[in-house]
């Protein structure tokens, strides 16, 4: 879709059409919704965080600044509700110290969390990822799953594009670093460490 | 998309203390789409192995990265919060709602329209300038009900007639005219000659109580109170309306009469 025809989409939506909405939605939630699960690891947080973007966004499309895309105001609003909610929440999964969380015994709770997180150990790639600081793991997961250019990065991230490329390049060397040893490790030791 | 803004130069990652080995360096630039397969650069590193190994180790981890997890279509939950928050209207009603503001935008441009062709074709109707009242209706007013006018404005208009023969006349000698007639009415502390907008068409339209001063000139006759002289000077004269203001209130009841009484 061009920018010219979101715009269009854009003005019915505002306008009150549900068609339109809906247009906006399944066109967006795909990667606003991979972007989330990458950053968080918990389908849970993502589709949360998914959902409580859009109704912000489609609840504010008068607000809407022409001059820039949708998917980019989406994902701005999309990464400050994360960043709200790990502030909030401090989610187990969610941070650059594997090992740093869950209760006294080093084992997270039983029940939902720990189901999710078992879910999410069979995807190395997410592991991997989890291993990340949140700068490098964002930039990476915009760069390269995203597909979004580095001076749109540096952009929406407001930083310079040196250090987008800097994040990039570290980020890569973890990841691959991670995903080695991930892959080399038995699984127990593997679930141990995840946990 | 392309990933590389036009007229972009390369950073120098020496300064973040990057193993600047030619492989590693090499493989960012190409990964992060700075350099093609074919660039001479590529090339000459690709005939190591440890880089042909860690590109490939890189690709699989990117190829990896860009497989979408499964997504669940959260689009009905999605429209119902917004709908709950931002009903979203029927398109008949969004059809009403368009009709309604072109209607209201129609409606706001034809009264502007109007009232430029008013200001056009009339403009002393649209004059929010306090209204002078004519001796006439003052007359009218102390005739019916006798009540005093002390120290209400008697508002006099002298204008040119907008014909061949009155923006000939000379204004030198309509001046004097002028101050002749106006010692005639009496003690005036304030004349003030307002710009020409509201000229009139013919003497006719001045009506009744109204004294021709020289040729193209009306003006106002207030009535015979005390006798000063007011002269205009020639330089400071317009064509126009003066506004004439009694010095001392009017005694008390005003006897039409004595309002109307010859020059």
């Amino acid at each position: 879709m061009t920018k010219a025809e979101e715009q269009v989409v854009m003005r019915r939506a505002a306008a009150g059409d549900r068609e339109a909405a809906g247009m906006l939605v399944r066109l967006h939630q795909r990667s606003l919704y991979t972007y989330l699960l990458r950053m968080s690891g918990r389908p849970d947080v993502a589709e949360d965080v998914t959902q409580e973007s859009f109704v912000r966004v489609l609840t504010n499309l008068d607000r809407f600044d022409p001059r820039f895309r949708f998917s980019t105001w989406l994902f701005t609003i999309g990464r400050r509700l994360y960043l709200n909610w790990c502030e909030k929440r401090r989610p187990a999964s969610n941070t650059d110290a594997v090992g740093a969380t869950g209760n006294e015994s080093g084992r997270p709770e039983e029940g939902t969390a720990r189901r999710e997180l078992n879910v999410q150990a069979k995807d190395v790639l997410q592991r991997a990822l989890m291993t990340l600081s949140f700068e490098q793991r964002e930039v990476v997961v915009l760069f390269h799953q995203q597909d979004w250019p580095i001076w749109l990065i540096a952009e929406h991230l407001q930083m310079p594009e040196g250090t987008v490329k800097s994040h990039l390049h570290r980020g890569r060397r973890r990841l691959r670093e991670a995903m080695s040893a991930i892959q080399s490790a038995p699984s127990e030791t593997l679930q141990e460490a995840w946990l | 998309m392309s990933k590389q803004r036009p007229g972009e130069h390369h950073e120098d990652f020496t300064e973040f203390g990057f193993r600047e080995i030619g492989g590693d360096s090499t493989l960012d630039k190409y990964l992060n789409q700075e350099i093609s397969r074919r660039s001479p650069e590529f090339r000459r590193s690709f005939q190591q192995a440890a880089f042909r190994e860690e590109l490939g180790e890189m690709e699989r981890i990117v190829d990896s990265l860009k497989r979408s997890p499964r997504t669940p279509d959260l689009c009905g939950s999605i429209l119902d919060a917004v709908h709950e928050r931002r009903p979203f209207v029927a398109p008949q009603g969004r059809l009403w709602i368009s009709a309604w503001r072109v209607s209201a935008a129609a409606s706001l441009l034809l009264a502007l329209g109007g009232v430029a062709l008013v200001q056009r074709m009339r403009p002393e109707t649209l004059d929010l300038s306090p209204s002078p009242r004519p001796l006439t209706t003052v007359v009218a007013a102390a005739s019916e009900t006798r009540v005093p006018i002390s120290g209400s404005s008697v508002v006099g208009i002298v204008a040119e007639r907008m014909t061949g023969q009155a923006s000939s006349a000379p204004r030198r000698e309509a001046a004097p005219l002028l101050g002749r007639t106006l010692a005639g009415l009496g003690v005036v502390r304030h004349v003030e000659v307002l710009p020409a907008d509201g000229v009139l068409a013919s003497r006719d339209s001045v009506g009744p109580g109204w004294q021709l001063v020289g040729d193209g000139w009306a003006v106002a006759r207030t009535g015979s109170l005390k006798q000063e002289a007011m002269v205009i000077p020639a330089s400071g004269w317009k064509p126009g309306r003066i506004k004439l203001r009694p010095v001392e209130p009017m005694p008390g009841t005003i006897d039409p009469a004595s309002l109307i009484g010859p020059f």
